[in-house]
């Protein structure tokens, strides 16, 4: 990789929030035979400390004209799901994000990390994240040879609360 | 006798569909308010979820990131990336030209025919 050209843009997150920012790919038509019809990229950011605040500087590498983009500010016991659209020289961010609260989040009952067996479906990629880390969980895919499957495995605790998100279809009449 | 199809006029959006799951021994769980309550809140096209609430706007600058980590901002200024996420970046390039080479080859074919 030589460089890559791309836009950037900046949000700081007060402390004690985390945001991740995920862009929305859409397949062409013809290719839907290959590939989901949209799938979700992590944007990577470089990070700058003030004081209790943290700038993040997000880069979009490549962007067409127009970039959905998915906002989650993970909290203390909730994630705020928010939305924007990149195009020229402007994030536009809605103004009223979607909180979703955590009900089992930060359980004081200590829980230990186990393997599970968990085959993620390419044609329906469904995106999960830690809340207190931010970290996207991602099955390690092996070859099961004696079912001649491929198969996923990954850790994780059980009994505590992660996030999960899926972009879809909306078909309207207009 | 002649047949005539109407089309309908569709407009495809995306939505965001989003829960909070977990994991118990055996299954993915979904808790049972999740269901009813938080899945059915996102039912909004992403675009015109910005349109009917009104956005706030964050300038966008042009830039690049370089495979020393280095990420040139529209201002002259660097900032700095991790070795992981240039390994995302070029596995992004990646899967992009992929995609477009795959594109490119279907559609000469169909030139062909």
């Amino acid at each position: 990789m030589d460089q890559i050209q791309g836009k950037h843009f900046s949000i700081t997150d007060p402390q004690g929030v985390n945001t991740i920012i995920y862009r929305v790919n859409k397949t062409d038509k013809k290719l839907l035979d290959e590939y989901p019809k949209y799938t979700v990229q992590r944007l990577i950011y470089a990070e700058e400390l003030n004081g209790d605040l943290k700038k993040k500087t997000f880069f979009v590498d490549e962007p067409k004209a127009e970039e959905e983009l998915v906002i989650l500010s993970f909290g203390k016991d909730r994630v705020v799901v928010n939305m924007g659209v990149l195009a020229e020289d402007k994030v536009k961010i809605a103004k009223r994000p979607i909180p979703i609260k955590f009900d089992t989040l930060y359980s004081e009952k200590e829980t230990e990390y186990k393997e599970f067996k968990y085959t993620p479906d390419l044609k329906r990629p469904i995106s999960i994240i830690d809340p207190e880390t931010g970290e996207e969980v991602k099955p390690i895919l092996y070859f099961d040879q004696e079912t001649n499957e491929v198969k996923g495995k990954c850790k994780l605790k059980p009994y505590k609360s992660y996030f999960a998100f899926e972009i879809r279809d909306k078909k309207e009449d207009i | 006798m002649s047949s005539t199809t109407v089309h309908s006029n569709t407009q495809e959006k995306t939505k965001i569909v989003a829960s909070e799951i977990y994991f118990t021994e055996k299954t993915i769980e979904v808790p049972r308010d999740a269901k009813t309550n938080k899945l059915n809140t996102l039912e909004n096209g992403i675009t015109s979820y910005i349109q009917e609430q009104g956005s706030l706007e964050i300038p966008a600058g042009n830039g690049m990131v370089n495979a020393k980590g280095e990420m040139v901002l529209q201002n002259g200024n660097v900032a700095h990336v991790t070795p992981e996420d240039i390994r995302t970046l070029a596995k992004y390039d990646k899967e992009r030209k992929e995609q477009a080479n795959k594109l490119q080859a279907k559609e000469q074919a169909e030139t062909v025919r």
